[in-house]
């Protein structure tokens, strides 16, 4: 199956392991997604869902003892799993974009932000020339007096677009200058200072922020945020959040947001997916989804989140046992062994993702699929 | 719950940890993670302790434990100084009071089967008089947790997250406690998870007559568990009020801004994220005059430079601020300590 127009991405049956010395996990197991343009779409699920690893699997970055057994991901229409190395960096820089959960493992300690930045646009010239002389020419043009140097630098500019062709020189001042508007853009007070400081200098927050910058720059068509907000304080969590809903409207980006916490994602999705044990058992909008949930998980994972708006209600009991281990996940369905509504068939059969309702597909035999 | 007599009672408790600073560590800074805590707990509640990370709420919970040596004020248990106490004085009251931590896998030895786990501070503290009276303590609280009695031979790392904390959880019940001090006990635990250990933990309460203090960063888990709740800043508490006036009807700016901050999980009730600039001074340079100053949007020439009063803004509702922020914007209103006429009733320092 490939992308329909206006899908940016879609994950359909995929199915990846890991060799471990415990034996074969059984990561993902028939993962189907979709992205629309322009939207930002939930991942959630509780910890060792398979989230984390669908989003390495679209950005090309599976460790080497994953297998992938089986599946497609088309990513603009272009099948991502067996690209080669070279095409997947292309990828990378120029379509899709990931921020992980700990800036600090994924910012080199020893090069300050900007540096990190700048090495982004000056590895690929043909790419980002016309980009930061467009960008350049915008200011000037923005700045209104077209007088003495800035119209002399804006001629030059001008042949230089029709050329393709930087200075040296012009490049590397452009790029720093196209930085520094980036790391302005996602808030980063003193653009300017942020840009010669190293990570250790910066706050959680601002790391965070500085890592949305490296994906911004590249400007992708898709970005997947892996828990960017989990390790942050909730002040500073709002001021990220606020960031992407901003960013959202600004820029012309799909975002995957992955996250265990529902209430960002109730903040923040226009449809949200629930992974479980290797399966996404449930995908709708938004607002269906936490008025209509359909699957047993989905309910139960409602029903378990504390909530800071309402008075205290009896806390409910949660779902009773424990995520499955993958090495030998249950049979049938992967949630059946703590569903309180499994039935006889429930560890024979793999239930089918049907939509139940448009746009509102679900992955339980209560709704069919029982043969 | 007798107002008179509170289990345990901090004054202007503080905890500074020297660092050094400056060209060289030349200078000579204290990061004061505990500056002036002053609170009471009574017999039977949960009290809440919220805060962002470095807030000084841990540091906290370790003062009170007599884990780690206040560097100022007192501790109260049941009426007895334990601040000074050492060795075989303190040891009674190790026994009464236990804690639970958030990260279980660190908090049990990984080579040490669960049933000695339990066993070995009920022998340590003579709470049962022979090893096999231990032995079936071990086995009562392993059910009352959740787990079955099979579990007792096991070792930490056979355990999922949520059963670790169940077994962190039996081991703090072992000697018998009666305050219990849960220090982020469901942060690691997956949400599903969390709820469980959650009921447990009020089940316990309940069965045993526990007080918990419950230290948390989560907002939500916060006001659906606990009695009573102290917001920190910086090493300072700057409200304190039954838990639903807290979530209700806020005074604290920081608490406002705090609470409109955390986001809701449900699509229809989005909000504008009313968003609290900045990050945290550093705790060595701590702001003077109001702490908090420096990121309040109401902040006057007067947070900077005099300490804010402790204002019983309403019964048994305590803020430290100067002024009533539910007039702001109407008229300015400055709080003075008399504000609430039933404060004089109040012993000084009976928060």
């Amino acid at each position: 199956m490939s992308t329909t127009k206006g899908e940016i991405l879609r994950v359909s049956n995929l199915r990846v392991s890991f060799n471990t010395y415990a034996g074969e996990v059984k990561a993902l197991d028939g993962v189907e997604l979709s992205v629309k343009k322009g939207e930002v779409l939930g991942l959630v699920g509780e910890s060792g869902c398979g989230k984390s690893v669908t989003a390495l699997a679209v950005a090309g970055l599976l460790p080497p003892n994953a297998i992938v057994l089986n599946g497609s991901v088309q990513l603009d229409g272009k099948e991502v799993l067996g690209m080669s190395k070279k095409d997947l960096q292309t990828i990378r820089l120029e379509e899709v974009a990931m921020v992980f959960q700990d800036p600090m493992t994924f910012l080199n300690p020893v090069l300050s932000v900007g540096s990190q930045i700048t090495e982004i646009i000056s590895t690929r010239p043909e790419l980002f020339t016309s980009r930061l002389i467009n960008h350049r020419i915008g200011e000037i043009e923005r700045g209104g007096a077209k007088s003495g140097p800035m119209e002399e630098e804006w001629a030059r500019l001008q042949t230089a677009l029709q050329r393709g062709k930087l200075s040296k020189k012009d490049f590397d001042r452009l790029a720093k200058e196209y930085t520094i508007s980036v790391l302005a853009s996602v808030n980063l007070p003193e653009p300017d200072k942020v840009f010669r400081m190293y990570p250790f200098e910066l706050s959680g927050g601002m790391r965070q922020r500085a890592m949305i910058a490296m994906a911004l720059v590249r400007r992708p068509k898709l970005i997947l945020a892996d828990e960017i907000t989990t390790a942050l304080d909730v002040t500073v969590q709002a001021q990220v959040l606020k960031l992407l809903r901003d960013l959202k409207t600004e820029i012309d980006a799909s975002i995957v947001l992955i996250t265990h916490d529902l209430a960002v994602i109730a903040e923040l999705c226009d449809r949200v997916a629930v992974m479980y044990a290797g399966n996404v058992v449930e995908l709708a909008d938004v607002g269906e989804l936490f008025s209509n949930p359909l699957h047993p998980y989905t309910k139960g994972l409602l029903a378990s989140v504390p909530r800071v708006d309402v008075p205290s209600a009896s806390p409910d009991a949660g779902i009773a046992g424990s995520v499955p281990d993958l090495i030998r996940p249950p049979s049938g369905c992967r949630f059946h062994p703590r569903c309180p509504k499994a039935f006889d068939k429930c560890p024979q059969v793999k239930p089918p993702f049907i939509e139940v309702a448009p746009g509102h597909f679900v992955a339980c035999l209560l709704y069919g699929g029982v043969p | 719950m007798s107002e008179a007599s509170p289990l345990l009672s901090m004054e202007n408790l503080a905890k500074w940890f020297p660092v050094r600073g400056g060209f060289f560590g030349r200078e000579k800074l204290h990061v004061k993670a505990v500056d002036g805590v002053t609170l009471s707990i009574r017999r039977g509640e949960t009290f809440g302790i919220v805060g962002e990370s470095g807030c000084g709420k841990t540091t906290l919970g370790r003062t009170l434990m007599r884990l780690t040596e206040a560097s100022g004020g007192h501790i109260l248990f049941e009426g007895a100084d334990i601040t000074g106490l050492r060795g075989r004085r303190l040891k009674p009251f190790r026994r009464k009071m236990q804690m639970v931590f958030q990260d279980p896998y660190a908090s049990l030895d990984p080579r040490q089967n669960i049933r000695s786990a339990l066993t070995e501070p009920m022998m340590l503290h003579h709470v049962v008089s022979s090893k096999s009276l231990a032995n079936s303590f071990a086995a009562e609280l392993i059910e009352k947790v959740g787990l079955n009695p099979d579990h007792l031979s096991r070792f930490p790392h056979e355990f999922s997250g949520g059963q670790r904390q169940r077994v962190a959880i039996a081991a703090a019940l072992a000697v018998k406690p009666i305050f219990v001090v849960l220090d982020e006990p469901t942060s690691s635990l997956d949400v599903s998870v969390q709820a469980q250990i959650l009921r447990l933990l009020k089940n316990l309460q309940n069965e045993l007559g526990l007080t918990y203090i419950l230290i948390s960063h989560n907002l939500a888990v916060v006001r659906q568990t606990c009695d009573r709740t102290a917001v920190m800043y910086l090493g300072r508490v700057m409200e304190v009020a039954e838990t639903h006036r807290i979530f209700e009807n806020p005074k604290h700016p920081y608490t406002k801004a705090l609470l409109s901050a955390v986001p809701i999980p449900d699509p229809t009730k989005r909000k504008s994220l009313h968003v609290l600039e900045g990050d945290v001074p550093k705790p060595t340079a701590i702001p003077e005059g109001c702490r908090f100053r420096t990121r309040c949007e109401f902040a006057t020439a007067k947070c900077g430079s005099d300490f804010p009063p402790l204002v019983e803004i309403e019964p048994r509702h305590f803020v430290e601020c100067h002024y009533d922020i539910d007039f702001i914007g109407k008229e300015r209103r400055e709080l003075s300590p008399a504000q609430f006429q039933g404060a004089s009733t109040l012993p000084p320092g009976h928060v």
